[in-house]
């Protein structure tokens, strides 16, 4: 071996021997293993700190590089919303974490994105919404069909920082409850909504009272689905909204009888809004009156004895509003079909729809129609009253050819300041019909002289005419001060919205001539009245062209006619036409 | 009539209640009359001041925006409705639409500014995380330890649910 190649091979290992330079990705390693792992290890990171680096001035070209973290914020909060209620909520933050690193590092450090908990089988994903939220005050919701043991897992785990939930929305099968009842009992001193639905028919007493934690002073807003058993514990001073909502999936279930409703309302002073939907007809007089001072608005679904009692039952400032709709009708054509008593043979067995309650009541009346000497059991009750509740904003009446029921109702009520009327004629008249249920209610709708909005609803074309007033011949003659003017009803209608009216034999002269009528009687009544301003015809019946065409162009007051339902309304190719054709004559430069 | 400068030395002249829904703006003349001096803008270069002066000039007729409570921005977020001309005033080269939301925020116009980010948060909708950094030009740049994170988050939660 010669010198120089001894020499080239000692500069060689002397070489190797020595630390290489940081930089260097290749160098050969000598030492020990671990010497030669902990030194590959370095490298490592420090390529990985380097290809950080570019990636962070790589990010720095981007569109989205300028925003400062509060507008960050602002989009995360659009997308959050944007998301609200889809399936893809509950991921949505999740997807923006593993966009990038400052976007995570972003989102991490807002509590206020993470608030709101939308309970997924995933108990990492709840505990992470937990743990970057923070200590900011929780929004839990959870919607699930069937009992889902991951579910529910995910569910405790959010509601053992009830601590500072502040709104709670759990709709979950009837059975789920009970696995949870127990977290719900610890203190929430920031709890301010509750809500309680149900997704599942309850067919039996599934839910069990909740017996709810004691500090809850915050508390403003209670809403369930569920028996009224599940919120007896939580009502309390400080709730201003109550929302009974007691008809479910089309069932009035058994759990939330009238009593327990008026039971709630004596320790409710606070009250501002009052909702319920019952089927419950059964309310007992009470002796003494339940002051609500504070209430604004109040809104019954039930039938009528139920409103007019609950009414009578309440102190209500004359302010509240009111909404009243009233359901008392019957599927059946009449009580007594075989199918109405097959379906009433099944009523008294098994628990029912609020369908076969109104059945009952058809029933009842007809069994009273039958037998007048029958006691009528509301008589002492009507005769005790006087005063008559006010104020209100709607009323929905569901009418069959007995009027007896709306007409009591209405009798005590003062109907000055009913806005919108909505009259659903719910059995159809015989052909021959000799009772005119809409001539029966004259007098009670003469008092409503503020109705701006009428809904006439399956009601045969003769009744609108008589909404129209164009029965009153001399209403082209009648002077602003004319006391035959209390012979015109509704004088301020602005919106008239019929509702797939009927013809046919029996029930009118046809659509031609009722089209011409109704044509007539809207110009009548803008010549003299406040105008009409839309008409509505939903899924109109036998509407031509010729008649939309008149109602279009010869109502000069109406601004708008919609007709949902008819398909050639939409397009307007011939309306165009004629409306260009009435320009061109007027005006030849118009065509051009 | 209000004079600006923008950044690129172009001129604006628009009548007061176009200019004072800029914020700023109004902040500088101080609510008082015709200002002489024009307000220098130096964030706004020309391009993006036509767009705001259009948004502003089109919205000059609207009520002023209700003032909602504070600790509910999701829920504001929720309220807010996008007119139809909004949607197309907004339909604008990702660049600019970046550039306008700034200067939203610079003149301080809240409605712009929600109508723009409103529009980023519609662009993200319905795409994967992946789809987002295309989108925008973004590199993940995760470290080791938010890649593993992310390797166990997502996927396992979107299976459970599934």
């Amino acid at each position: 071996m010669s010198a120089k190649t001894e020499s080239r091979q000692t500069k060689r290992i002397r070489r190797s021997a020595a630390p290489p330079p940081a930089n260097h990705a290749h160098s050969p390693v000598v030492g020990t293993p671990d010497h030669q792992r902990m030194f590959i290890q370095k490298q490592i990171e420090s390529h990985k700190t380097a290809i950080s680096d570019l990636l962070t001035r790589l990010n720095t070209l981007s569109n989205t590089a300028c925003l400062p973290t509060e507008l960050y914020y602002e989009i995360f909060l659009y997308y959050l919303a944007i998301l609200r209620g889809t399936p893809e909520e509950p991921f949505a933050l999740l997807s923006i974490m593993h966009t990038c690193s400052q976007w995570r590092r972003i989102a991490t450090g807002l509590p206020f994105l993470w608030r709101r908990i939308v309970i997924t089988p995933s108990r990492d994903l709840t505990n992470a919404a937990l743990k970057y939220s923070k200590q900011c005050p929780l929004i839990i919701e959870v919607k699930a069909f069937k009992i889902y043991k991951r579910i529910v897992a995910s569910l405790k785990v959010a509601l053992a920082q009830m601590k500072r939930v502040e709104s709670l929305h759990l709709a979950l099968p009837p059975a789920a409850y009970e696995s949870i009842s127990k977290s719900l009992t610890m203190p929430a001193p920031m709890l301010r909504e509750v809500h309680l639905d149900a997704t599942h028919t309850m067919l039996s007493r599934e839910v069990a009272p909740f017996s709810w934690g004691k500090e809850m002073k915050n508390l403003q807003e209670i809403y369930t689905a569920l028996p009224l058993s599940t919120i007896r514990s939580v009502i309390q001073p400080s709730v201003r909204s109550l929302y009974l909502d007691l008809v479910h999936f089309g069932w009035a279930h058994p759990f939330g009888l009238a009593k327990d409703i008026l039971s709630f309302l004596p320790n409710m002073r606070s009250l501002e809004r009052l909702f319920i939907n019952t089927q419950q007809a059964e309310l007992t007089s009470t002796s003494k009156t339940i002051p609500l001072p504070r209430l604004k608005f109040l809104e019954v679904h039930s039938p009528e004895d139920f409103v007019t009692r609950l009414l009578s039952s309440l102190q209500l400032p004359t302010h509240t509003l009111l909404r009243l709709i009233c359901r008392s009708h019957s599927p059946f054509q009449t009580s007594r079909s075989p199918y109405a008593m097959v379906f009433a043979s099944h009523a008294a067995t098994y628990p029912l729809p609020y369908e076969y309650d109104r059945l009952l009541l058809d029933l009842y009346n007809a069994s009273k129609a039958s037998n007048p000497k029958q006691p009528d059991h509301h008589s002492a009750y009507w005769a005790a009253q006087s005063s008559r509740p006010r104020n209100f904003e709607r009323l929905e009446i569901s009418i069959s050819s007995n009027v007896l029921e709306p007409r009591r109702l209405c009798d005590k009520l003062a109907l000055s300041t009913v806005q919108v009327l909505w009259l659903n004629m719910v059995q159809k008249l015989p052909a021959n019909a000799s009772v005119n249920p809409f001539g029966s209610l004259k007098s009670v709708f003469r008092e409503m002289r503020d109705v701006r909005t009428l809904i006439l609803e399956d009601w045969p074309e003769t009744c609108v005419a008589e909404a129209l007033s164009t029965s009153v011949d001399s209403i082209r003659e009648l002077p602003g001060n004319n006391p035959r003017l209390n012979d015109v009803l509704f004088p301020i209608l602005e919106t008239l919205v019929l509702k797939h009216p009927l013809f046919g034999e029996g029930l009118g002269s046809g659509p031609d001539n009722f089209y011409r009528d109704l044509v007539k009687g809207l110009e009548d009544r803008g010549g003299h009245l406040k105008p009409i301003k839309s008409l509505i015809i939903e899924d109109p019946a036998d509407l031509k062209r010729d008649h939309l065409y008149n109602l279009l162009i010869q109502t000069w007051g109406v601004t708008d006619v919609m007709c949902p339902g008819y398909d050639e309304v939409y397009s307007f190719p011939y309306l165009t036409t004629w409306i260009m054709e009435g320009l061109s004559a007027l005006d030849p430069s118009v065509a051009s | 009539m209000v004079t600006v400068v923008v950044s690129d030395g172009v001129t604006f002249t628009m009548e007061q209640d176009v200019a004072f829904q800029c914020g700023l703006i109004a902040d500088f003349a101080g609510g008082g009359g015709d200002q002489e001096e024009p307000i220098p803008i130096q964030a706004v270069n020309s391009t993006v001041m036509r767009k705001v002066i259009e948004y502003c000039e089109h919205h000059r007729n609207d009520p002023p925006q209700p003032e909602v409570p504070e600790g509910t921005p999701l829920e504001r977020k929720d309220r807010r409705g996008r007119d139809a001309w909004d949607k197309q005033f907004i339909q604008v080269e990702q660049e600019l639409l970046f550039e306008i939301i700034l200067a939203a925020n610079y003149l301080n116009i809240k409605p712009l500014l929600d109508l723009g980010c409103s529009q980023v948060a519609e662009m993200m909708k319905g795409k994967t995380p992946a789809e987002i950094q295309q989108m925008f030009n973004i590199v993940n740049g995760f470290t080791a330890d938010e890649e593993a994170q992310n390797g166990e988050g997502e996927e396992k939660a979107r299976n459970l649910n599934s």
